[in-house]
Formats: structure tokens, C-alpha cells, sequence
């Protein structure tokens, strides 16, 4: 049946190459197409269904921050809306003379883009016809190994995680795609910048009222997780503390983001089909 | 090893959070002509740029309960007395409103008309204007006084974002959130926020008074 659908559409629409579909609908970044799936969430035992979707194979750089920044002046420093972003947004290249905007080195062009509000990501991705991913769906992908689509319970990958998230900071960050592509062929969840998600204003950390808020307890007690599914994802529970930690203008200089959408039925089926 | 240096917020989340059960009343028949019968929500519309704090700053389409169009800048010129709670929810909400009731009832008569109540509904699916003017309707919400706000997904979420609301929705259908009372001065900016349900109004009620001085 799937295939008879693929056939149907194949005569109706000219079928792009992969290559070539990426060209025509993505305007910045490219996108990794991420089948649908389902996941056991480190911090919880339900297994979450995420559907087909696509999400930018690194951060948002800063060399495509500007030019967005350049097309849309409110968001630059001087028009934002202090309610949507916080006196830090885009600073660290301000007070150093060098403005985000105007005079960015070559180098720093490739660089994550962060001191970044939700709001401000949203807007961003919100201009090139996306969206920031849903916490399980940046989840869903991060648990892929460079082999593996699901390294949960892997320790060796647990480790190397741990590893990226230890590293000491230099004081300039990495340019993207420099620290760890997964499975998907999506780069720098791990080890480069934290990064917005859509929903991050929906964890809820409630540890009263109900059986399955176990579920938050062991989001701030990572120490005492006994409910934990895997106790060695330790840097998930930070992740989550992290999220839960936010108010959506704050901007931090290891805060960045990364852009996702929903893959269309039709689209999604066709291009599966032609790889 | 430390844990993120987080531990402090998320207690202060946790100790306001409260997980709304909602048990769904039934719904009565449709009754179309209600909208008609009913005065225009409380709002004096203001023309103009909202100041660079105010929640007002949201864009997007929003409804009141009469299914009118109501953009937030709308709702400039009076304090408002925010919360975000769902008209299915049997625990929380209620206790919000009533919560909210309580300032209204402890506000002197001449100030009344300097002072609006806004519920802005997480669950806009159920919450049509018209569940929400049945709503009004049955806690006996002042319609001069109250704006019941209908809006999409994505604006709830920035709502809840900019007034620090937590919301989730439960896979029971059921909503998750944080309860909190916000008041916002005549310009929309946040002049002080009321955290957990049955709290005492008094400092609320201050923060009112000196607005409106």
C-alpha cells in the first residue's frame, strides 16, 4: 500500500533528488530527516511516540543569525523588545566592540550563535519556515550514537557524552560541526551548546500530587534517581534541570538553538522511498 | 559530582505547582444567542506601541468570550489581574478564580472600573468563546469587569513563557500548570505576581491600590 502511494505520487509530482529537495525548501541550514519513532525519555517510563520530522543537521550559526538580524531590526540589539530578550542578548560581541551585527570575523561566521532568547529562536526559526524541536523530538535524536539510532544503555556512548559535557570551555566557542555528528547525520547535540527547545516552558516540576510525578522528583535529585529508567543518563537530568531552570528571555553564552519542522505525509513517504 | 546549580528554582516551581484534575462537567446543549445578550467585555481600547516590558508586546489573534477579536494591547489602560487555568478543571482553576474573586470583591467600589480580570485559557480546543461565556456565565463573572481569552497553542505558549506559567498537557487531556495570579499595571508590564492557590490577597491588594494612586 505505502508503495502504491510512493508510485501514485511519483506520477503526479516530478520527484526531486534528495539533493535537490534540499536545495529548493531549505533556505539556511540543511536538514536531517528524522523517521518517526518511539522513545523511553530518560526521565520518565512512558514510551513517547515522535513523529517524522526534520531538524537542522547543526546550531544556527552566527553568520546566519545576522542575517537575519539584517532583515528583521527587531531583533537587533537596539530594537528588540526587552520582555522577548533579556540586557544580555547578542552582548558578549557588543562589549567587545565587535557587534554581532556588524563586524563579525570570517571564523566566528561558523561559530553557534548563542545569548540567543527563546523568543528570539523562535522568531529566527519562525522566518525560514520552521520551528524550534519539541524536547522529545531534540531528545529522540540525541540518543543516537555515531552507529546507532538508539544508544540508549550504551555505556560507552554514556561516557563519551559525559566526556563532551566535561570538557573544560575555552573561552571562544568551536565553530559547529566540529564536535560529534550522530547516526543521523545530525551534528553537536552533545559537547558544543545547550540548546532551546520549543516546549521547554512545559516541564514541569511538580514532585506532589500524583504517582508519576516520580517522573520530575528525579529530575532535580539526579544524585537519588532510583525511579530513573537508566541512572548512567546522567547528563540527560541535567539537561532537563536545565530546560526547567529557563525563563524564555533569558539568553546565556552557552545558550544556542537549532531549528525543526514537521515532515509532510506525502513528502517525507516519497523522499524515504527514493533513497 | 554538582549537580546544575538549579536546585533552588526548581523547589521554588515545585512548591507552587499543583496538578489541576479536572473531572469534565458536562456540557449543556449549545445556546447560540447567549454571545448576543451579553455587553461587551471589559477593555478600553488604546492605540499605540506597548512599552518595552509589557506582555502587551504579543502578537497574535486572540478571542474573548463574546468571540470577539481582542488584541492584548487592547487591554492597556486598566490593571489587569491575570491567570491561565482551563474551564474543565475541577480543582485548581476554581480556586484561582475564586482566588481572583476574592481581590474583586476587596477592591473599594469607585475602583472597579480602573480594574479588569483576564482568564486566559490553556486548553483553546475545549475552551471555544462559547464554553467560556458559559463559564462566565455560571461563576457569575461581572461581564464588564472580565475578559476570558481564547488563543492558539503557539500564544499560550508565550503567554505562559513571559508570565512564567508552566503548562502541560497530560496525556489524560488533562492540563498540568503552575498557579499563578499576575498583575499587570495599565501599560501590561508585570507589577506583581500572587504564586499558589488560597493565597492571602493583602499584598496583592496593595500593589493594586498603588497602582491605581
Amino acid at each position: 500500500m505505502i508503495v502504491l502511494r510512493f508510485l501514485l505520487i511519483g506520477l503526479l509530482i516530478p520527484l526531486p533528488s534528495a539533493g535537490q529537495a534540499e536545495g529548493t525548501r531549505s533556505v539556511s541550514t540543511p536538514m536531517a530527516e528524522i523517521p518517526a519513532g518511539h522513545f523511553v525519555a530518560p526521565y520518565g517510563s512512558d514510551t513517547l511516540e515522535v513523529a517524522a520530522f526534520e531538524i537542522d543537521r547543526r546550531p544556527v550559526t552566527v553568520g546566519e543569525y545576522r542575517g537575519f538580524v539584517a532583515r528583521d531590526p527587531r531583533w537587533s540589539t537596539e530594537g528588540v523588545k526587552r520582555i522577548f530578550a533579556d540586557e544580555n542578548y547578542l552582548s558578549r560581541r557588543a562589549s567587545t566592540g565587535d557587534p554581532l551585527l556588524a563586524r563579525a570575523q570570517p571564523d566566528e561566521l561558523l561559530r553557534p550563535v548563542t545569548e540567543v532568547s527563546w523568543f528570539a529562536a523562535r522568531a529566527f526559526c519562525e522566518a525560514h519556515g520552521k520551528r524550534l524541536p519539541t524536547v522529545n523530538e531534540w531528545e529522540f535524536v540525541a540518543q543516537a550514537s555515531r552507529e546507532r539510532a538508539n544508544a540508549h544503555g550504551d555505556s560507552g556512548f554514556n561516557r563519551e557524552i559525559l566526556r563532551l559535557y566535561t570538557l573544560p570551555r575555552s573561552p571562544e566557542l568551536p565553530s559547529v560541526g566540529s564536535i560529534f555528528e550522530n547516526y543521523y547525520g545530525v551534528w553537536d547535540l552533545h559537547g558544543l551548546v545547550w540548546e532551546w527547545v520549543e516546549d521547554f516552558n512545559s516541564i514541569l516540576l511538580s514532585g506532589a500530587s500524583r504517582v508519576d510525578s516520580g517522573l520530575d522528583r528525579q529530575l532535580f535529585c539526579a544524585a537519588g534517581s532510583q525511579g530513573a529508567t537508566d541512572v548512567e543518563d546522567y547528563v540527560a537530568f541535567m539537561r532537563y534541570s536545565q530546560r526547567a531552570s529557563l525563563t524564555a528571555s533569558r539568553t546565556g553564552r552557552n545558550l544556542g538553538f537549532r531549528c525543526a519542522r514537521s515532515s509532510l505525509p506525502s513528502g517525507s513517504l516519497a523522499r524515504a522511498e527514493a533513497k | 559530582m554538582r549537580r546544575p546549580a538549579v536546585r533552588s528554582a526548581t523547589f521554588a516551581v515545585q512548591s507552587f505547582l499543583v496538578l489541576s484534575l479536572g473531572m469534565a462537567a458536562p456540557i449543556s446543549a449549545q445556546n447560540g444567542h447567549a454571545a448576543h445578550s451579553h455587553d461587551t467585555p471589559a477593555g478600553t481600547p488604546r492605540v499605540g506601541t506597548p512599552s518595552d516590558l509589557s506582555v502587551y508586546n504579543l502578537e497574535g489573534e486572540w478571542l474573548d468570550q463574546t468571540g470577539k477579536a481582542m488584541p492584548l494591547v487592547h487591554l492597556t489602560g486598566r490593571v489587569r489581574i491575570v491567570s491561565m487555568v482551563y474551564t474543565n478543571c475541577a480543582f485548581a482553576c476554581p480556586m484561582l478564580v475564586a482566588d481572583m474573586k476574592r481581590i474583586e470583591a476587596s477592591l473599594p467600589k469607585k475602583s472597579r472600573s480602573e480594574v479588569g480580570f483576564v482568564l486566559i485559557s490553556v486548553d483553546p480546543e475545549r475552551d471555544t468563546p462559547e464554553r467560556l461565556l458559559r463559564f462566565a456565565d455560571s461563576s457569575r463573572l461581572d461581564a464588564t469587569a472580565w475578559t476570558l481569552l481564547n488563543g492558539a497553542d503557539g500564544q499560550i505558549l508565550e503567554m505562559g513563557a513571559l508570565l512564567g506559567v508552566k503548562v502541560r498537557k497530560m496525556p489524560d487531556g488533562e492540563f498540568a500548570h503552575s498557579n499563578v495570579i499576575t498583575i499587570l499595571d495599565q501599560a501590561g508590564e508585570i507589577a506583581h505576581q500572587q504564586v499558589g492557590v488560597s493565597q492571602d490577597p493583602g499584598e496583592s491588594l496593595e500593589v493594586i491600590r498603588a497602582l491605581l494612586r
